[in-house]
């Protein structure tokens, strides 16, 4: 709720009045958003997959290409810092990231939107020093999002903005606390709440 | 498989009819032509129409058990979501993305353009890879069969409507549609539930390219191994060039106006070698349009296919950089050249100790560089000269960096009426980094020796 009470807020210091208009979508953009989310990771050979909550961020910006199709780039971020492979097992910090060109597809005259994007993935398995096996383990490769979402004018210039989406990032092997885990995919999914500059 | 070497056949054949049909059929009703209303939902049926088509012929027509699907194998594919599969190079390489090209034209062939179009592909591929197989959906089906299917889609979509042609009647034209049918099924499926096999009308503009080349080649190849042609292995085969629209000719207006296409069959030596497809997504003059020399930036969406007994390597990507022609002498003769950067979503190589399981690859993103000349005249290439390189990084299968390098040099001597005689030397190189095993360095010379058939045209240079 962290992030809707933050833009909230900070729509209404910026003095602007919610109105019933439709964004007229030019030039550059910017987004910030933030929210809670969930991984999902499969392994190959793997008959079950590690689902943990956590937080999440991303970052987009870019430009338009018509009043329909904005064109962009997207840092997103996943962190959980109670995770593990193993049931009860919290002793590792789970980060994965994505750096993808997305486009955002406005299909209909409203604020929904589309998301679909292509890109780069890590994913970083750090156990804690404390357990004795302190060690950092990471991977890189190819990542996927898509994502679908509303778009709420708070003024001319910014918006209000709800996106649920899911970012796939296929990291490779990656070895923790001694075993190698093959062929990783880490898939997470985000409920975000951000603020659109126009 | 749901597509093998005869239907690659196929699809040679019907290419050579879209280079031959389009010499005789310039369409001068190039702006008459106008597509119905836009029929999204329509399209999106007929994309999940396609999963169930398949879905219950592999279960009922071909007793397949993986296709025996219901709420277990659903519930279960969304509990544990993407896995990689341990398919067979043709069948996650070329089938998959054919499998997406009819996603695509389902699209397609309801008015859709190109980028409303590339999301059914997803679609498609999303929902059989939940829903139409017991196997956990493979992510790298998802993204061949996804960005496959779209570059396929679109170079099916504009060959089929090359070769149709609906100023035609009779036996002419019902064998246009039937060639058709073969590269654009959903679209003559479509035209022949709509009555438009036979109705006589205006072409779109997707059937006249403007300029195009298109070229036949039968011969023999000789692969080596180790960097030795001395025990090269021969073979006879057949290769089909297509290159449709010319971006210095007709500017660019949609994507796709302009690509090429390589196919490679060698009936003796694994069937289906080779399928390459390029066409441009963006592009952007750097010259003056009535420049001698003119230059482009362009962004061109690729796929590759190749798959003979000596390697595999394959691979969805986009690529970005200059081309350039340069005028010699009169105008007739000219020198193009092409300096790309590429990214590769997904690409897939073959190596010793790659793979995993029953698979012997490794699928991984990367990056590479595309440097190329050609000596054309008349828009016929004359000797073409070509390096790339490129890099794949794995994510599924071994531990282990491939650097690949394709380098090659290709002449055509025409004698007379288009007929001529070549001569291809090239080289595969691949060097392998593995991070628990020792490196591996391979290069496979190849020698190609061929009778060739031309046909080309040069539209109207449009002056500004």
């Amino acid at each position: 709720m962290r992030p809707l009470v933050l833009a909230v807020t900070l729509s209404a210091l910026l003095g602007v009045r919610a109105e019933a208009q439709r964004l007229h979508r030019t030039g550059f953009w910017f987004e910030l958003s933030s929210g809670p989310g969930a991984v999902r990771i499969g392994c190959g050979g793997c008959a079950e997959v590690t689902v943990a909550g956590g937080t999440t961020g991303d970052i987009r910006l870019g430009g338009t290409l018509s009043d329909k199709v904005l064109l962009g780039v997207e840092i997103f971020g996943f962190t959980d810092e109670r995770f593990g492979f193993a049931a009860h097992d919290t002793s590792i910090t789970a980060e994965n990231s994505s750096l993808n060109a997305v486009v955002l597809w406005y299909p209909w005259h409203g604020g929904v939107f589309l998301k679909g994007g292509v890109g780069l993935a890590g994913g970083r398995f750090t156990v804690k020093a404390d357990t004795g096996q302190g060690a950092v383990n990471e991977g890189n490769g190819v990542g996927l999002t898509f994502g679908v979402g509303f778009d709420l004018p708070i003024s001319r210039r910014f918006a209000l903005s709800a996106n649920a989406a899911a970012f796939i990032t296929a990291i490779g092997d990656v070895r923790v606390q001694g075993v190698v885990v093959d062929d990783v995919i880490p898939t997470m999914y985000q409920l975000g709440v951000g603020l659109v500059l126009r | 498989m749901l597509w093998g070497t005869r239907e690659a056949v196929l699809v040679a054949i019907a290419l050579a009819g879209a280079g031959s049909g389009r010499a005789q059929t310039a369409d001068t009703a190039r702006q008459a032509y106008a597509c119905g209303p836009k029929h999204p939902v329509r399209a999106v049926g007929e994309a999940l129409a396609v999963n169930l088509a398949v879905n219950r012929w592999d279960a009922w027509g071909r007793g397949q058990p993986w296709a025996d699907v219901g709420a277990k194998s659903w519930s279960s594919n969304i509990r544990l979501g993407w896995e990689w599969d341990e398919n067979v190079f043709g069948t996650n390489m070329f089938s998959h993305p054919f499998h997406g090209s009819l996603y695509f034209n389902a699209g397609r062939d309801h008015c859709l353009g190109y980028w409303e179009s590339a999301p059914l592909a997803f679609l498609g591929s999303w929902t059989w890879e939940y829903f139409g197989e017991r196997f956990r959906p493979a992510l790298n089906d998802f993204i061949m069969t996804s960005f496959g299917g779209a570059a396929l889609g679109e170079v099916f979509h504009r060959v089929g409507a090359s070769i149709r042609d609906n100023h035609a009647r009779g036996s002419g034209r019902f064998g246009r549609e039937v060639a058709a049918l073969v590269v654009d099924p959903v679209g003559g499926l479509n035209r022949l539930l709509n009555g438009e096999w036979s109705r006589v009308g205006a072409n779109p503009p997707e059937h006249d390219p403007g300029a195009f080349f298109f070229r036949f080649h039968v011969g023999g190849r000789f692969v080596g191994d180790s960097g030795s042609l001395r025990h090269a292995s021969g073979a006879g085969t057949v290769i089909t060039d297509l290159s449709y629209g010319d971006p210095f000719v007709r500017s660019f207006e949609r994507p796709f106006d302009n690509f090429a296409v390589r196919l490679q069959l060698t009936p003796g030596g694994g069937g289906l070698n080779l399928l390459q497809a390029a066409g441009r997504l963006y592009q952007h003059e750097l010259s003056r349009p009535d420049a001698r020399n003119r230059h482009l930036f362009v962004v061109n969406q690729r796929y590759e296919y190749v798959n003979n007994p000596a390697y595999k390597f394959g691979g969805q990507s986009v690529e970005a950089g200059i081309v350039s022609r340069w005028r010699l002498w009169r105008g007739d003769t000219h020198v193009r050249g092409k300096l790309t950067g590429d990214a590769i979503v997904l690409g897939a190589i073959d190596a010793p100790f790659a793979g995993v399981g029953a698979r012997t690859y490794d699928f991984g993103p990367g990056v590479g560089l595309t440097a190329s000349l050609v000596l054309e005249r008349h828009q016929v290439n004359i000797l073409e000269w070509y390096n790339r390189l490129e890099y794949v990084h794995s994510v599924s299968g071994a531990q282990a960096d491939h650097y690949v390098a394709f380098t090659g040099l290709e002449g055509t001597l025409t004698i007379a009426r288009g007929m001529g005689i070549g001569l291809c030397l090239s080289t595969y190189a691949r060097a392998s980094r593995y991070t628990d095993k020792p490196s591996d360095n391979r290069e496979f010379p190849e020698l190609r020796v061929f009778f060739t058939w031309t046909t080309a045209r040069e539209a109207p240079v449009v002056r500004p």
